[in-house]
């Protein structure tokens, strides 16, 4: 099983990059291409990223929800690597971890589109019955360490129940 | 005679690479132009991701750092009327707009932290919102991916307005003529 991680947040320390390193650590000792659109060295999306999403069975998105949806970096990543006519037929799982600053109320009033992302677009262009799991941690700026680490058991048993 | 002093400002953000979005920005401003004092964003060399400075600063009392960014922060801290030209390349918002929201519209320009840590509307000032929006896909497709921009300015980027804050979305085709894109434009923006 070959998994691609997209990671997307511009600070280490941050809860996406524990979320990553969870993520990782999971996945460790089966192939993993780690995709990180906050590095530095990266200049813009590449064909070896859609030759990775090309071979792959589950996919991960960690990234912070801001204004309702993916960063801007995720959102030229997608534009460019998975424009509407693009489909990777060999994905059959995604996992979308994410935070959002404001509650769920607030989330669903705003529409959320981040979300909406995953289980319509991306799911409609990936293998037949993907499977799409939404493992999101809402009103970040408010909780504590101890929400923070059950978002990352959360995600550690989310990661685990996706790999086929 | 109207000396430009009783106008209200408005704010275009463009993300024009597209010719079509090109030509709707310059229908719009000049729709915009006639009740209002413009003022265009071009997103061309606005970069989309938010740096690390930025977001360490974004938890901070002064949360911009860059000159850009700060640009945009004060025209849309002075305009009642805020306008977008983005193009659907996947899904939602044109990475340039998405990435303009996030880096611009940060804590006390896009919204405000209460006391308890709730967000409180930021841009009540603002009482019209519209986004031309380049999109090909047909209408089933529409409906079945849904419309992710959409809900973004007309949903998350609306609750942060005043509560009689007006929102249009208008939407173009890559192909239309510069007569469509100016019709569809005119319906909206009168």
């Amino acid at each position: 099983m070959r998994s691609t991680v997209v990671y997307c947040h511009p600070c280490e320390g941050s809860l996406a990059a524990a979320t990553r390193d969870v993520v990782l650590d999971v996945l460790a000792g089966s192939p993993v291409d780690l995709i990180d659109l906050s590095s530095p060295n990266r200049d813009t999306p590449s064909l070896a990223d859609t030759a990775s999403l090309d071979g792959s069975d589950l996919l991960v998105l960690v990234y912070p929800t801001w204004w309702s949806g993916p960063p801007g970096a995720l959102q030229e990543w997608f534009d460019e690597v998975w424009p509407g006519d693009a489909r990777f037929d060999s994905i059959r799982s995604i996992v979308v971890c994410t935070s959002h600053g404001s509650s769920k109320l607030v989330n669903a009033l705003e529409g959320e589109s981040g979300r909406l992302m995953a289980r319509r677009y991306l799911r409609r262009r990936a293998g037949r019955r993907c499977r799409v799991s939404w493992v999101a941690l809402y009103g970040v700026d408010r909780c504590g360490p101890d929400r923070r680490q059950r978002h990352l058991e959360r995600v550690r048993r989310a990661i685990s129940a996706a790999r086929p | 005679m109207d000396d430009g002093t009783s106008r209200t400002n408005a704010v275009v953000v463009s993300d024009r690479r597209d010719p079509a979005a090109s030509l709707a920005t310059a229908v719009l401003v000049e729709r915009l132009s006639r009740r209002h004092v413009v003022t265009v964003i071009d997103l061309a060399g606005f970069g989309v991701a938010m740096s690390a400075d930025e977001r360490v600063a974004y938890e901070t009392d002064e949360p911009i750092v860059d000159p850009r960014v700060r640009a945009s922060a004060e025209a849309v801290d002075r305009a009642e009327v805020l306008a977008f030209v983005t193009a659907v390349h996947s899904y939602g918002l044109s990475a340039p707009v998405k990435g303009w929201l996030d880096r611009v519209l940060v804590p006390g320009v896009g919204f405000e932290i209460d006391d308890a840590g709730r967000m409180r509307p930021g841009l009540r000032h603002v009482r019209r919102l519209v986004t031309v929006s380049v999109d090909d896909r047909g209408r089933l497709v529409r409906l079945r991916d849904s419309d992710g921009g959409r809900r973004v300015i007309g949903r998350a980027l609306r609750l942060g307005c005043g509560w009689w804050t007006r929102s249009s979305w208008i939407r173009i085709g890559s192909d239309d003529s510069a007569d469509e894109i100016s019709r569809a434009i005119t319906r909206a923006v009168r």
